[in-house]
């Protein structure tokens, strides 16, 4: 590693965590008696044979992108907001809530607006806990997480309810909302090009503007933040919100393309992978897209392992925990805040 | 290719690791896996390996919505699949999907995709999806068990299971010394529901002053909540109980045992989770699914709601042998009759 | 009676060797001081006698036999304890617990009888945290006599505590050199060093300068050991023209600090193109001062600026053109894993040199700017967007003396500048600072670097305990500094103003 180029040591650090991560996953499936290189070639090629595969599989990698950038943001700016997942489900509450008011399709931007502002209200919760009260974010985010999990599961048993009341679920946001869907009949909607964008944006405004400096500044030494005038303070909320806003517009983008409505399982922990996808992507707003793609696969490749092998849902779940943590064994130890 | 289980290692976990690392080395230089499979998408780890193109067999796939495992709801459209693929021939797949939307969706169209016959998607909270998919993929042909909907191709397959629900209710006020019954759901879904206050019809079409306490806990797996709601009708005075709560159940049946009562299994006769307490099980006879998955392959069914019952004997009542008197056993005989030839309606009375 | 000695001990660190063949013999009932600047070694000589460090060279002996050390585990069975200047108590345990801590039989008949002796006995079962400072020194000690210490290290031992807990100390170490014990008293100041201590042992530069009977010695033989002989001041450079006016005014400052004494009632004036150096050793509250003055820290009292009352807050201070260049650059100054060109902008990125619409930064100008820094600084690095961090230690602080002094600012305060740096950099930092000197700037030199001070400054003063004494020429005496720094001036002198 010592000879490689420094701009291509981050690439090369991921990387060699995928390699890790595809070796633990093979050890965990040989180990129940599969044979792994085969069970390794069905992921792969359930995630991205063909244009239906890639298609699940940028379905999944969707939410990763938009909340892995909100981490990424988060852990650039020495914030450790691990509520991704809270935020995401306020941003899905919001898009809903604002979804099933307004039928036009003109409102679009309104409802993925309010899912933004839903999911950086949230963070900004944690982040005024943070500097006034001094509760450390980390367990902030956490708590806040449950809360949102526990109230989205009242509101859609209760006051959100379908009309039909057999479900507990809401009602379906006005088609005229819904996302368009590219390739059908593949579930590819234009989401996918909203988390591109977001990333880009999360790039240049980190890399190229005073205040995405003073974000890194903080995130890298809080004490020379300072002694550059920089309030730790307002950059700290500045990063959980813009963090927050990424993962809201995230539960609103899989609200208007994926699922129509709110239910309790909404997300599949899409908020606490994102973690692992921004420590994949070295906390790079642009690495994002990679390393959630990574992860969407591997959602759609566990799944694949199922149909086509018959391996237990439980075993792919363990594979599946493995590559993460293999993933995170790799990466992680740097680049988390401390 | 073919998916022989490898023989469980028991070499060190080094050589685990190295010959993974080895594979994915393997995979990673570009080459190709040995035996690389047919270019379709998911068809390459077909267990099936000889499957020649040409004869092609049906296919059908289970969606489940929790671990076949349960020996219950999941257990059973199991063993539909068994008897499909073993009477059938078909080649048969199975999928656990998490309880959320667009994952149903996402098993729904991976099969599809994959060119799959029929799909079964296990449990009414499959209707939606199978609805929105079924658009996409016109030579598919979606089941939903215990659905309310149906499209050209889509098929709901309703087990009226709530006849057989019915008649335990009966059994229940005839012996029940208390006067009072508790029924447990799972989640409050239509299903459960309907089944659960069949049973209290039934109790009360017998001792029409019979208390049936209904109570549903949130969840198909939470055994501890199934217990303290079976303890808590318990201590009330109830002295017969009877779930539709899946693999929770087992925490009711502990109940059961704590205090000394009786109870009714149900989907399949569960008697042998508790010996001395369980009297008899409404049953679901997974033929009557595969029957059903039959005449579609055979172009014999066309997309509608299907209601199966006792009178299909795809709904049965395991009775267990000694508890019921010949008197009372008369009197299930002939309510039994008057379900079969539509003069009770058993769901008659809803909350 | 146990005599212990130290055996020709050299220790290198990197590029410092703390240590260079130093020897001492510590008598058994006696109390031995050791005196030393910062840096003088005495803290890797604590280390070594404890066992936590290995020398490179040399050992210990005990009753003349040699001891090997592998960890301070093994320096506690041979009846060593060190009592460190910030203590090790587990805050949320009582005394009792702290002390039995990792004992497995535990002696409670041992651990009365030293509790006894210490005064502490009531307070056994009291926790840790909840106690004054003085009681949990105690506390300390009591560990190490519980252990049956027969040497007894006390590093710093006065740093934290008021004189009356002081004096009590004083009057323990003094039982227990009547019960035969060796204690090794570690301070830097002179007074205390002479009234307790039988013998003395100045390091300097990781040598034994000096060892004195304490009856022998006086205050200016020992400062004048400690600081050793000072070069005159560079006489290449020509004086500098100080102006009229007073640009930064400081008044009865006062402030707290993390650690450590805080701020007492500074005051001071600095004139425009002036250097104002601040001595002492570290840890005398300088700290506090220069963040008080750079507007991180609140404080009471009052700074003007070109008489005009200061602004609050780092920010407004930095508008104001009150630039800072902190002790720990690698922390403070810098962002380590940022690049060149952004640690160079800190602190202006917003600066409309290279702002462009919509708060966009103007790669093209920032590049501009950093040549040009880095050619007048002659910072090396690997280039402008490589991290901060791949540079040496010496182009670090080039580069953050180039950004602090690159817009001209009224006023500069620069704690420990050329801290740890090589020589040519420190020769260029000096420059700079005589460059913007000339040009109006006026720097606050706060170092504990005593040359540097004395080389650079037109005026100076000495903080010691928080207090900072009246401004002094730096052709004052060595003896007086020396004494001011040891926290033995008169103190007419620790109350001085300028006035």
């Amino acid at each position: 590693m010592a000879r490689l180029p420094e701009a291509l040591r981050a690439p090369a650090l991921s990387v060699a965590a995928v390699a890790a991560a595809l070796a633990a996953g093979a050890a965990v499936l040989r180990l129940a008696g599969y044979a792994p290189g085969p069970a390794l070639w069905v992921m792969a090629n359930a995630a991205f044979g063909g244009p239906f595969a890639l298609a699940d599989t940028l379905v999944k990698a969707t939410p990763l992108a938009l909340c892995g950038v909100g981490v990424a943001l988060a852990f650039r700016g020495g914030q450790f907001n691990i509520g991704a997942e809270g935020q995401m489900l306020m941003g899905a509450l919001a898009a809903v809530a604002a979804g099933l008011q307004l039928a036009s399709g003109w409102a679009m931007p309104l409802v993925l607006a309010s899912a933004a502002a839903a999911g950086g209200g949230w963070a900004f919760l944690a982040a005024w806990l943070k500097t006034a009260r001094g509760v450390s974010e980390v367990i902030s985010t956490l708590m806040l997480n449950f809360i949102a999990f526990w109230l989205v599961s009242w509101l859609v048993h209760g006051p959100l309810q379908e009309a039909a009341k057999s479900y507990p679920q809401t009602e379906m946001v006005a088609e005229a909302l819904w996302l368009g869907r590219w390739l059908p009949p593949t579930r590819l909607h234009a989401g996918v090009f909203v988390a591109v964008g977001a990333a880009l944006v999360a790039y240049g405004w980190l890399f190229f503007t005073a205040s995405g400096l003073r974000l890194r500044v903080l995130g890298d030494s809080p004490q020379a933040a300072r002694t550059a005038g920089i309030s730790p303070e307002r950059t700290a909320w500045l990063a959980l919100t813009l963090s927050g806003a990424c993962a809201g517009l995230a539960g609103g983008i899989e609200v208007l393309g994926v699922s129509r409505r709110l239910y309790e399982q909404f997300s599949p922990g899409y908020g606490y992978m994102a973690i692992a996808v921004a420590l994949l992507a070295r906390r790079h707003p642009l690495g994002v897209l990679p390393a959630a793609v990574c992860f969407g696969a591997l959602e759609v490749g566990a799944a694949g392992l199922q149909r086509a092998v018959g391996v237990s849902a439980g075993l792919a779940g363990v594979v599946e925990a493995f590559v993460v943590l293999a993933v995170v064994a790799v990466s992680g130890r740097r680049d988390a805040p401390a | 290719m073919s998916f022989v289980p490898a023989r469980l290692a028991r070499r060190s976990w080094l050589l685990c690791v190295l010959s993974g690392i080895w594979l994915v080395g393997g995979i990673a230089c570009g080459g190709r896996a040995p035996d690389a499979p047919p270019s379709q998408p998911g068809s390459a780890g077909a267990p099936d390996a000889n499957r020649p193109d040409s004869d092609k067999k049906p296919r059908v796939a289970l969606l489940s919505p929790g671990p076949i495992s349960d020996d219950g709801w999941n257990a059973f459209g199991y063993d539909a699949l068994k008897i499909i693929e073993k009477e059938l021939g078909c080649e048969v797949r199975q999928q656990q999907v998490n309880d959320s939307p667009a994952d149903r969706e996402q098993g729904f169209r991976a099969f599809a995709q994959e060119g799959f016959d029929v799909v079964i998607g296990h449990g009414g909270e499959f209707a939606d999806q199978a609805l929105a998919v079924a658009r996409d993929f016109p030579n598919t042909t979606f089941v939903v068990t215990a659905g309310d909907k149906a499209a050209p191709n889509v098929v709901s397959v309703v087990f009226d299971t709530g006849q057989a629900s019915y008649l335990a209710g009966a059994i229940a006020a005839t012996l029940s010394k208390t006067g009072r019954a508790g029924a447990i759901g799972g989640q409050n879904i239509p299903a459960s529901a309907r089944n659960l206050y069949a049973f209290r019809n039934g109790a009360r079409a017998v001792n029409p002053n019979m208390e049936v306490a209904v109570a549903f806990i949130g969840s198909w797996t939470d055994t501890a909540a199934a217990r303290q709601q079976a303890l808590a009708m318990i201590d009330k005075g109830a002295d017969f109980i009877i779930h539709d709560c899946d693999a929770a159940a087992a925490g009711v049946f502990q109940a059961v045992k704590e205090r000394d009562i009786r109870a009714f299994g149900m989907q399949k006769d569960q008697s042998h989770l508790a010996p001395d307490h369980i009297i008899g099980s409404p049953t679901s006879n997974p033929q009557g699914l595969a029957e059903v998955v039959r005449r579609i392959l055979q172009k014999e069914q066309k997309g509608e709601v299907v209601h199966l019952g006792l009178k299909d004997n795809a709904v049965g009542f395991a009775v267990k042998k000694g508890v019921i008197s010949k008197e009372l056993e008369g009197k299930l005989n002939a309510l039994t009759l008057a379900i079969q030839k539509g003069e009770i309606d058993v769901f008659k009375e809803q909350p | 009676m146990t005599t212990w000695a130290a055996r020709d001990i050299a220790k290198r660190y990197g590029a410092v060797q703390a240590l260079d063949g130093v020897s001492l013999t510590i008598e058994p009932g006696r109390i031995h001081g050791l005196l030393g600047e910062n840096g003088a070694g005495k803290s890797t000589l604590m280390s070594i006698l404890f066992g936590a460090t290995r020398p490179d060279r040399g050992h210990i002996e005990r009753d003349g036999r040699r001891m090997s050390f592998a960890s301070a585990r093994d320096a506690i069975a041979a009846g060593v304890g060190l009592v460190h200047q910030h203590f090790h108590l587990v805050e949320s345990f009582t005394i009792r617990e702290n002390v039995l801590l990792g004992d497995a039989r535990p002696n409670e008949a041992r651990l009365r009888a030293a509790a006894e002796r210490l005064g502490l006995a009531g307070d056994l079962d009291a926790v840790a945290g909840r106690l004054p400072v003085g009681v949990r020194q105690r506390a300390e000690i009591l560990k190490a006599l519980y252990r049956q210490a027969t040497l007894l290290l006390l590093d710093e031992p006065t740093a934290a505590l008021t004189p009356p807990e002081a004096e009590a100390l004083f009057a323990f170490a003094r039982e227990l050199r009547a019960a035969g014990a060796s204690v090794v008293f570690i301070t830097h100041k002179l007074r205390e060093a002479l009234e307790l201590c039988d013998t003395v042992t100045v390091l300097r530069q990781g040598r034994v300068i000096a060892t004195q009977r304490a009856t022998e010695a006086t205050p200016d033989d020992l400062a004048a050991a400690m600081l050793g002989e000072r070069l005159a001041p560079p006489t290449d450079a020509p004086p500098l023209a100080i102006g009229e006016r007073a640009r930064l005014r400081v008044e009865r400052l006062s402030a707290a600090s993390d650690a450590g004494p805080g701020v007492e009632g500074a005051s001071f004036e600095v004139r425009d193109g002036e250097i104002f150096g601040i001595a002492g050793v570290d840890g005398n509250g300088q700290t506090a001062l220069a963040e008080a003055l750079a507007g991180l820290r609140p404080a009471a009292g009052r700074v003007w600026l070109d008489d005009a009352p200061a602004p609050d807050g780092r920010r407004a201070r930095l508008a104001a053109g009150l630039r800072y260049m902190p002790a720990d650059r690698r922390r403070a100054g810098l962002a380590l894993n940022l690049s060149v060109a952004e640690n160079a902008i800190l602190g202006d990125e917003a600066s409309p040199a290279w702002r462009r619409w919509g708060g966009r930064l103007d790669s093209a100008a920032i590049r501009r700017h950093v040549a040009t820094l880095t050619e007048r600084f002659a910072i090396r690095m690997p280039s402008a967007s490589a991290p901060v961090a791949t540079l040496s230690g010496g182009n670090q602080q080039k580069l953050l003396a180039a950004r602090e002094l690159a817009r001209r600012p009224r006023v500069l305060v620069a704690v420990n500048p050329t801290w740890g740096v090589d020589v040519a950099a420190v020769a260029a930092i000096h420059r700079a600072f005589r460059a913007a000197c000339a040009e109006g700037l006026s720097l606050v030199l706060i170092s504990n670097e005593l040359d540097e001070i004395l080389s650079l400054s037109q005026r100076l003063a000495v903080m010691h305990a928080g207090r900072l004494s009246r401004a002094l020429p730096p052709d004052a005496p060595l003896t007086v500094i020396g004494r001011l720094m040891a926290g033995d001036g008169p103190t007419w002198e620790r109350h001085g103003s300028t006035a």
